[in-house]
């Protein structure tokens, strides 16, 4: 074969499968970012990338692990709203920004119910999760890196899946009609929240790496914080924000307090740092529940250091309808960060690990 | 800019390629060398564009230096010229890469507080510092001379290997961009080019990148991986840094065709090697081949006797360097160390003549030491590195998926049954396929540069579009070429 003629067959060749391929992929549109038809991949940051743009929803859930298994129908109910859930697996505080900017941007939102979770706001102001791949570009304001998403063998795999499946009737691929089925680890792990998962996860706990370390410095917490979720409540003053310290268990704090001395002062300053600019904004309502002792110390409550029952959930999301014990207003703050203080100085860690 | 991203493929490259040989095919050929200047400097402050500066401040003073080594000089002169030029060089690689390593040991051993100085490091360093240096040298021994600063500054900055090599010779470079052909399109050696492309974006963004996912997972978790996990973690890391650093040598070889430049062969087969020697013949060879003629050749020819116990202290002192040179931290020198002690361990049994293993055992037990080499070398501590080995060996018990569950009635105590059997790797069933497929490949398939030799088929035109298109649609999972860290 002649050198041109190769060179002629390769232009050709690698012309017809790129845009062969791409066009596939925006007919079949797996990851609902121009139109919905209610089936989601099983990739919690794609399907939501695409269900934020294209759900019918009036309300949103944030957050990360802790938020997951939030039931939607019960939240429905309470606030007389559509919730979507827009929490992902180890999400960063950046992460949830960018879902929720989405989501004012595309919609009308009345409520959003969000955790402080200071581990999403450790490291830098726009830290991605280092593991799971995030589509920044799907929720930005620039239509066309769009394409990057159609220019992807992962969509092609998703497209070709959905064709196979819709052609042959079959079922291949992970895909599910349930957005909330992307999130429920209680289903799962409904038997771990035993002393024993609690406890060996105590033991196998990992030494805080150095770069670990650093990042939850209580100035990068506040900095991601005011960038992150306060910008969100500023700029939109219509929307309800139900917020809350999650309870983590008491000897999660332990973790940080071996590494680092000073913890306990820097995570009390950034709870407080929290309340008094949250506290101002009409549109905010904060509970703590880090303060409910009862539940923090007793480890039948966790599948491991934070992570808690649904038992638990229906503790928080009671609070939130019939605010009784947890509600932190301008009056209380003081006294709810000196219980928390005086709780972790107090805490006996051998009360959780020992049997 | 990166090779596998779309502002490369898409925009930089036929750019930079269809105005080079317009300029060329006009006759403004100096204009064409400024263009190639222009946009390989372009190309490298694509990325950040205050590293800049010093390459240009590199380039320049290295080409100041050069010119005044003239034959008239006294060996005084010009040796005095020589160690300002190494010193040089070396000073800029020992201050940017090298001082917070320096700082960070002074403080432990004199437990000390000093503060980290944070430098960034300017991508490509560790590559143009050691292509001026060979310059430098070949400057001194009278085997290179470029008058022309567009020329030097081209044999420096020319995009396709300015920031992870291959590391080349002035002699390998300047007198192809010189010749008369290399200025005319070459049906032939575009071919080559894009073929060799092809095959390396697909090395890279769909191979290396997918073992990466695996090789992440799998240091993320390196305390508690079960046996299974620890083996897929090192072995695609093995894999993973293979076919990225040879994926992206093969795009830079393509490039380099496309504009009628043969750039030096940097990998051939290296998993083949029957010994760490063979190994180091195949592996990075342009930097094996900067090792022998600027490290150790000086050390051997400094020496007033030669011994074969002097020549192994210096093998041991070359490779040390070497490992150090790849990053600052103790796990690249023990890196260095692990490959010294492994080439010592075989001139000792060429010297005594012990009678070769056989074939397949010897290509096992050598990939079998990089592999544990190269776990030192991903690790961000050696203690990262135990926990790896120690799994390795099976100290942490191996976890089987539940259909082995027959196996149950064996009652072995460190055999588990689990559902999420390779969880800790980010691994399934098929990684263990994938990963036995892509290690017979290397064992036994050709390398790139072997198939090149069968390029103008139909068959291969239709095999590298759809790698290439392949590769092109992986892009979306960005990553960095490993070796532009080092």
């Amino acid at each position: 074969m002649k050198n041109k003629n190769w060179i002629i067959v390769f232009t050709l060749c690698s012309s017809l499968l790129f845009f062969g391929i791409a066009l596939i992929n925006i007919v079949i549109d797996p990851f609902n970012i121009y139109s919905n038809d209610g089936m989601y991949v099983n990739n919690q940051r794609f399907a939501n990338a695409g269900a934020v743009r294209t759900a019918d929803y009036n309300s949103v859930i944030l957050g990360g692990s802790l938020t997951e298994n939030l039931p939607i129908t019960q939240l429905n109910k309470m606030f007389d709203a559509n919730f979507i859930k827009l929490a992902v697996s180890g999400s960063t505080a950046y992460e949830s920004r960018l879902f929720a900017q989405k989501a004012f941007k595309t919609h009308e939102v009345q409520t959003v119910v969000s955790p402080i979770d200071f581990f999403a706001f450790r490291g830098s102001t726009t830290r991605l999760h280092k593991t799971y791949e995030f589509p920044e570009y799907l929720l930005d304001n620039n239509p066309f890196n769009d394409l990057s998403l159609y220019v992807n063998f992962d969509t092609f795999k998703y497209s070709l899946k959905l064709i196979i499946n819709a052609v042959l009737n079959k079922s291949i691929g992970k895909f599910t009609t349930d957005h909330e089925d992307l999130f429920n680890w209680y289903r799962t792990d409904k038997d771990k929240f035993s002393y024993d998962h609690f406890s060996k996860a105590w033991e196998n706990r990992g030494e805080l790496s150095e770069e670990d370390g650093r990042s939850y410095n209580v100035n990068l917490l506040e900095t991601s914080f005011r960038a992150n979720f306060l910008v969100l409540i500023k700029n939109n003053p219509n929307t309800q924000f139900h917020i809350y310290f999650p309870p983590y268990s008491s000897l999660m704090y332990c973790l940080f307090i071996d590494d680092k001395p000073h913890f306990i002062k820097e995570i009390v300053a950034f709870k407080k740092m929290v309340m008094e600019s949250t506290l101002p904004y009409k549109n905010v309502h904060l509970y703590d529940f880090q303060t409910a002792t009862h539940i923090t110390t007793k480890s039948e409550n966790y599948k491991d250091l934070s992570h808690y029952s649904p038992a638990i959930d229906q503790v928080i999301l009671k609070e939130i309808a019939r605010p009784e014990h947890y509600k932190v207003t301008k009056k209380n703050t003081l006294k709810k960060l000196a219980t928390f203080e005086a709780h972790l100085n107090r805490f006996n860690r051998s009360q959780m690990i020992s049997k | 800019m990166l090779f596998n991203s779309y502002a490369f493929i898409f925009a930089f490259l036929p750019i930079t390629f269809f105005v080079y040989f317009y300029f060329n095919r006009k006759h403004y050929t100096v204009a064409a060398k400024y263009w190639l200047l222009l946009t390989s400097l372009f190309f490298y402050g694509w990325w950040n564009i205050n590293y800049l500066p010093l390459i240009l401040s590199s380039i320049v003073f290295n080409f100041g230096l050069s010119n005044a080594f003239k034959p008239s000089n006294s060996k005084e002169k010009n040796k005095l010229l020589l160690i300002t030029g190494l010193l040089f060089n070396i000073g800029i690689l020992g201050v940017f890469k090298y001082t917070d390593f320096f700082i960070q040991n002074m403080n432990s051993v004199f437990d000390t507080s000093i503060p980290f100085l944070h430098f960034a490091l300017p991508l490509g360093i560790s590559f143009f510092s050691l292509q001026q240096i060979t310059y430098i040298v070949d400057r001194y021994e009278g085997l290179a001379q470029e008058k022309e600063f567009i020329n030097y500054a081209i044999y420096v900055t020319f995009f396709p290997q300015l920031i992870a090599g291959p590391i080349v010779h002035h002699s390998e470079i300047m007198p192809q961009l010189k010749k008369i052909s290399a200025k005319v399109l070459n049906k032939k050696n575009i071919t080559i080019g894009l073929f060799l492309f092809s095959i390396g974006l697909f090395k890279k963004a769909v191979i290396a990148d997918t073992c990466a996912i695996w090789v992440n997972a799998g240091f993320q978790n390196a305390e508690t991986l079960s046996f299974l996990e620890a083996w897929i973690t090192s072995l695609s890391y093995s894999l993973q840094l293979y076919f990225d650093f040879s994926g992206y040598t093969d795009m830079a070889l393509g490039i380099g065709y496309m504009f009628n430049i043969k750039l030096p062969i940097n990998f051939n087969s290296p998993y083949k090697a029957r010994n760490i020697i063979d190994f180091w013949q195949r592996w990075h060879i342009t930097l094996s081949r900067f090792i022998t003629t600027y490290l150790y050749t000086p050390m051997i020819r400094s020496l007033n006797k030669i011994t074969f116990p002097k020549a192994m202290v210096a093998t041991l002192l070359a490779m040390l360097i070497a490992g150090l040179w790849h990053g600052a931290a103790w796990t690249f020198i023990l890196f260095g160390f692990i490959h010294g002690i492994g080439l010592i361990t075989n001139h000792i049994m060429r010297k005594k003549k012990l009678k070769k293993l056989p074939h397949l055992l010897a290509c096992t037990l050598t990939f079998m030491y990089v592999n544990m080499s190269f776990t030192v070398f991903r690790s961000t501590s050696l203690k990262q590195s135990a926990y790896i080995f120690k799994s390795m060996l099976g100290f942490n018990g191996l976890t089987l998926h539940p259909a082995f569950s027959k196996l149950q009635f064996l009652h072995l105590d460190w055999v588990t049954f689990n559902s999420d059997w390779l969880f800790k790797a980010g691994a399934s069933k098929t990684t263990i396929i994938i990963l036995v497929i892509l290690l017979v490949t290397c064992f036994i398939g050709k390398n790139s540069t072997e198939m090149i030799k069968s390029v103008p088929k139909l068959s291969t035109a239709i095999v590298a579009s759809i790698l290439f298109v392949v590769g092109l649609f992986y892009l979306s999972r960005v990553s960095e070429f490993l070796y532009f860290n080092f």
